[in-house]
């Protein structure tokens, strides 16, 4: 219990930190222990939602619009309530389709694993050509730059800088925004039926596209589109959701299906600690999380509105590459400078970043076939 | 001076094709081989895919695995089980003549690099 609170409370404040993911600060936490750093990741998500959206620095691509959008709005606090009830109805939900999964995904794993390659290359062409027309020709040669630097590296570990790079550091370096606008205190209560329907949207979805390897949850948030036009806070929602259920279900998928699909999970490989403690640990993580998330909105966004947020960005930005020089090495930084160059490309060309998903799986697709 | 988004946009696409190019030139040149034409190739970098088939220590107590019943991967410390369908780097090197009645006598050995569970 103590462990697990120190967990939650440990990454609720790195997740404050922009721009760092949580499988950067993992291999510093995961000596203390699955009972600490799956608390830490999960509370990391709750938390991260605030430099995501109140900075301008996003740690999920897809996230960063229609949060912005609020903050503009002077609806920030509107914003992070709705990501944090969102997230946790997730992992609700995540956790009740347990028992389902557990039945069925390891027969369905088996039945489908041939239809997997197919799939995720349906997925990468079907992320590049929603772009609109001008934009296609941009999201093409991301995908095909992505795909390459994935070739290369595929058979090495090097996931840390491909990974900093698409989605951190060159979202610092792009990042021009200084410290969010003046905000009004909440007019209105968060609908809760709206929530709770993008919120098991994205638990279905994210059990569907969570067990496919080198997807990552941003897909989550593309796919939910077919379902219907969604509205700026349904949109957040979904995409705040599809992180949780992310997280859950990948830590669920390596029990039953023996796979690692996020860091964490990766970081668990090897510990047995059964699926029903693992349920357990998740909804208590979350629910901490999301209470001191709550409770905290009003003074986090009030502290936001009074750093140099140039200063913080370069911090991290430092703390990016020496994470990066000290567990992959000089390699490691030339991987890190090329995948940040393609995620500046794809942000100066106003492309989804969501298509350097490809560096992943493109390669896995073709190694299985 | 300022720079606009255009100018933004292909100075990151030059440095970005640029360094796919170093990271080519400077690529550890392993080849692609296959398992069945491994044990008469068996020298060099190499770069190979299988499925495994089977899991074992080794005498010193190394984990390895095999590809075939003629070509054995020694691994480092990754975890790979029979059934995993794994991509392999390493160097290959034949088990050499004096080997006895060793098990793994007359096989072709690749001492990983690399292994990555497909």
């Amino acid at each position: 219990m103590i462990e697990a609170l120190a967990g939650v409370a440990s990454g609720l404040l790195a997740g404050l930190v922009p721009g760092v993911h949580v499988n950067n600060l993992l291999p510093f936490t995961a000596f203390l222990g699955p009972y600490f750093f799956i608390p830490f990741s999960i509370a990391w998500l709750f938390s991260s939602a605030f430099p995501s959206i109140l900075l301008g620095v996003p740690s999920e691509s897809l996230a960063v619009l229609p949060g912005h959008r609020l903050v503009l709005a002077g609806r920030a606090r509107e914003a992070l309530v709705l990501c944090t009830a969102a997230a946790l109805l997730s992992l609700l939900a995540s956790v009740a389709m347990l028992p389902l999964l557990a039945v069925f995904l390891p027969v369905l794993y088996e039945k489908s694993a041939f239809a997997v390659p197919y799939l995720l290359f349906a997925i990468v062409a079907a992320v590049a050509l929603s772009e609109r027309g001008t934009k296609k020709p941009s999201a093409a040669i991301v995908v095909a730059m992505s795909s390459a630097l994935g070739f290369l590296t595929f058979s090495s570990d090097f996931l840390l800088p491909l990974l900093s790079g698409f989605f951190g550091l060159s979202t610092l370096l792009a990042s021009q925004k200084g410290a969010p606008p003046a905000q009004r205190p909440m007019e209105r209560k968060i609908p809760l039926g709206p929530v709770v329907r993008s919120s098991l949207l994205a638990s279905f979805l994210s059990s569907f596209f969570g067990f496919l390897p080198g997807v990552s949850s941003g897909i989550t948030a593309y796919a939910s589109r077919a379902f219907g036009r969604l509205s700026t806070e349904g949109f957040l929602a979904v995409a705040s959701g599809a992180n949780a259920s992310y997280l859950a279900l990948s830590l669920f998928a390596l029990t039953l299906i023996g796979r690692a699909r996020s860091g964490t999970a990766a970081f668990l490989q090897g510990l047995d600690i059964g699926l029903l403690p693992l349920a357990g640990i998740i909804l208590f993580s979350g629910a901490v999380s999301a209470f001191a998330c709550i409770h905290a909105t009003k003074y986090v966004i009030r502290q936001y509105s009074r750093l140099d947020y140039r200063k913080i960005a370069l911090s991290s930005a430092v703390f990016i590459i020496m994470v990066n020089l000290l567990f992959t090495g000089i390699m490691g930084l030339l991987i890190l400078s090329i995948s940040t160059s393609i995620g500046l490309f794809a942000i100066f060309s106003r492309t989804k970043r969501i298509n350097c998903m490809a560096s992943l799986a493109v390669p896995v697709a073709i190694g299985m076939l | 001076m300022e720079l606009d988004e255009k100018a933004l946009t292909r100075i990151s696409l030059v440095f970005a094709v640029a360094g796919l190019l170093v990271l080519y030139v400077f690529q550890d040149g392993y080849r692609d081989a296959d398992v069945a034409s491994l044990p008469d190739d068996c020298s060099g970098k190499v770069s190979v895919d299988g499925a495994v088939k089977g899991a074992f220590f080794t005498k010193t107590g190394s984990y390895a695995v095999s590809l075939s019943k003629d070509v054995l991967v020694l691994l480092k410390n990754e975890a790979a089980f029979s059934g995993d369908r794994v991509l392999v780097r390493g160097r290959a090197q034949a088990s050499g003549g004096n080997c006895g009645k060793q098990a793994s006598c007359g096989k072709c050995w690749i001492f990983a690099d690399s292994v990555r569970v497909l």
